[in-house]
């Protein structure tokens, strides 16, 4: 009798283990920003900065085609994490005490434009932590 | 810049699969939804995750079926058009901003929103999902086999023949010193159109899309399809259904084959979290341990169920 036990692993539904092997080192307001996606066009986009700083932010962009637009715009914090959701349906998760941001966006976007929209944001928002958990 | 989730608070203690949830809700609504899983008193500590939820009046409830869900390291957001969730799975905790009808809808936090919590949150404090049903009764019994052989049919028709129901779909495995628990939610039993020619109860009812977009029926276990349930049981055999093969009967799967199976069901995780992978290989190794066999059946669930129970009456 064989014996066909083997189970097909399901797929990466949530595109966790996508490669984002793009990456760039950026600054803002003083805090290095470190950006690794998958979108190839990002690095030539992108204006280098030298860094200096011991701050560091980890912020991994990754584009897909299945997202769409036309999302309410919120931002809203709870504990350390403050989730940000843009029009265009970039969806931002943001771990302050650890300095991770995560954004999930559609295709018709680019990382370039997501870290111009964003940047400033992700800086203050981990530059505040821990003070602003107290309001 | 951000506002902060308000929750309010209105604060309960569920439990699921044996967890102890502490829910924050401004909204009574919500908290009547899971008043079934609410417990009174739970030990200091014990927590095994939480959910915060804000209602923003403003919103629109969002199409279930359309979910979008992204996950990178150790966070998981799942939108359903603007009603967002977000898992941490290093705080272990559930937050989100929906609508006030979201905060009513039973069905979305039976079928979809605690057995999600539970499979992504569960692996961090020792609760692991696999894809199995489970059934009490002459044995505790662990039925896995791929999509589509046909679990919940034939969980159910052991169920009518006097097992409980424990899972159809997916199980939660814990470990403790008294040995193995396989733990159920009180999600509906999910069946595929074709049930309806096996059970009478179903004749009546009109398949419906499900969350993963199948048709099927989604009912529930007690008061629609009439079955003993039961929270948990100990699992001592796992049955491997195989449905459509030759030649028909049982077969003695060896640890190495339940072994690979298992792996091969759980869902990748992220590299942050050896621990969680580590207590994952162990409940594995525990699970392979368990007397397996292969069980290739034809005819109606009926006639399985009876086989399989006679089987395990007689053999094991």
């Amino acid at each position: 009798l064989k014996i066909e036990t083997e189970y097909i692993a399901p797929p990466d539904l949530m595109n966790r283990f996508v490669d984002t092997p793009v990456y760039a080192r950026l600054v803002h307001n003083g805090v290095g920003v470190d950006v690794h996606t998958n979108d190839a066009s990002f690095a030539s986009e992108i204006d280098l900065m030298r860094d200096e700083s011991d701050e560091k932010i980890d912020w991994t962009i990754i584009l897909d085609d299945t997202l769409a637009g036309l999302f309410t715009q919120q931002t809203f914090r709870a504990d350390a994490v403050v989730t940000i959701v843009l029009k265009t349906g970039a969806i931002t998760l943001l771990d302050c005490e650890s300095r991770e941001a995560f954004t999930f966006a559609p295709r018709s976007i680019s990382a370039s434009q997501v870290v111009s929209e964003l940047l400033a944001v992700v800086t203050e928002e981990c530059l505040a932590f821990p003070i602003n958990r107290l309001c | 810049m951000h506002t902060v989730l308000a929750t309010g608070p209105r604060t309960s203690m569920l439990q699921i699969a044996e967890a102890a949830v502490l829910l924050r809700c401004d909204s009574a609504d919500l908290h009547r939804v899971l008043e079934g899983e609410s417990i009174e008193h739970v030990a200091v500590g014990a927590c095994a995750f939480t959910i915060d939820v804000e209602i923003d009046r403003g919103l629109r409830a969002g199409q279930k079926s359309s979910a979008v869900f992204r996950a990178r390291n150790h966070m998981v957001v799942a939108m359903f058009g603007d009603e967002i969730f977000t898992f941490d799975l290093r705080r272990r905790k559930v937050c989100a901003r929906i609508s006030a009808e979201t905060a009513q809808a039973a069905e979305f936090w039976r079928k979809l929103l605690i057995p999600i919590a539970l499979g992504l949150l569960g692996p961090t404090f020792g609760l692991i999902p696999v894809h199995a049903a489970a059934l009490a009764g002459r044995k505790g019994l662990l039925l896995v086999g791929n999509s589509g052989a046909g679990k919940s049919t034939l969980s159910v028709a052991l169920a009518k023949r006097g097992w409980s129901l424990v899972s159809d779909d997916w199980t939660y495995m814990s470990s403790t010193s008294e040995g193995l628990f396989a733990h159920g939610v009180s999600a509906p039993v999910k069946l595929l159109p074709d049930a309806a020619q096996h059970f009478a109860e179903l004749r009546d009812l009109n398949p419906e899309t499900s969350f993963n977009g199948e048709l099927a029926f989604e009912v529930d276990a007690r008061s629609v399809l009439k079955l003993h349930t039961e929270p948990h049981v100990q699992p001592e055999v796992v049955v491997f259904i195989s449905p459509n093969e030759q030649p028909l009967g049982f077969q003695k799967l060896e640890r190495e084959v339940m072994r690979r199976y298992f792996s091969g069901s759980l869902e990748r995780l992220p590299a942050q979290f050896p621990g969680v992978e580590l207590r994952r290989s162990t409940m594995i190794e525990s699970l392979s341990m368990i007397p397996a066999y292969k069980f290739v059946y034809a005819g109606t669930p009926a006639q399985g169920a009876a086989q399989l129970d006679e089987y395990l009456k007689g053999t094991i």
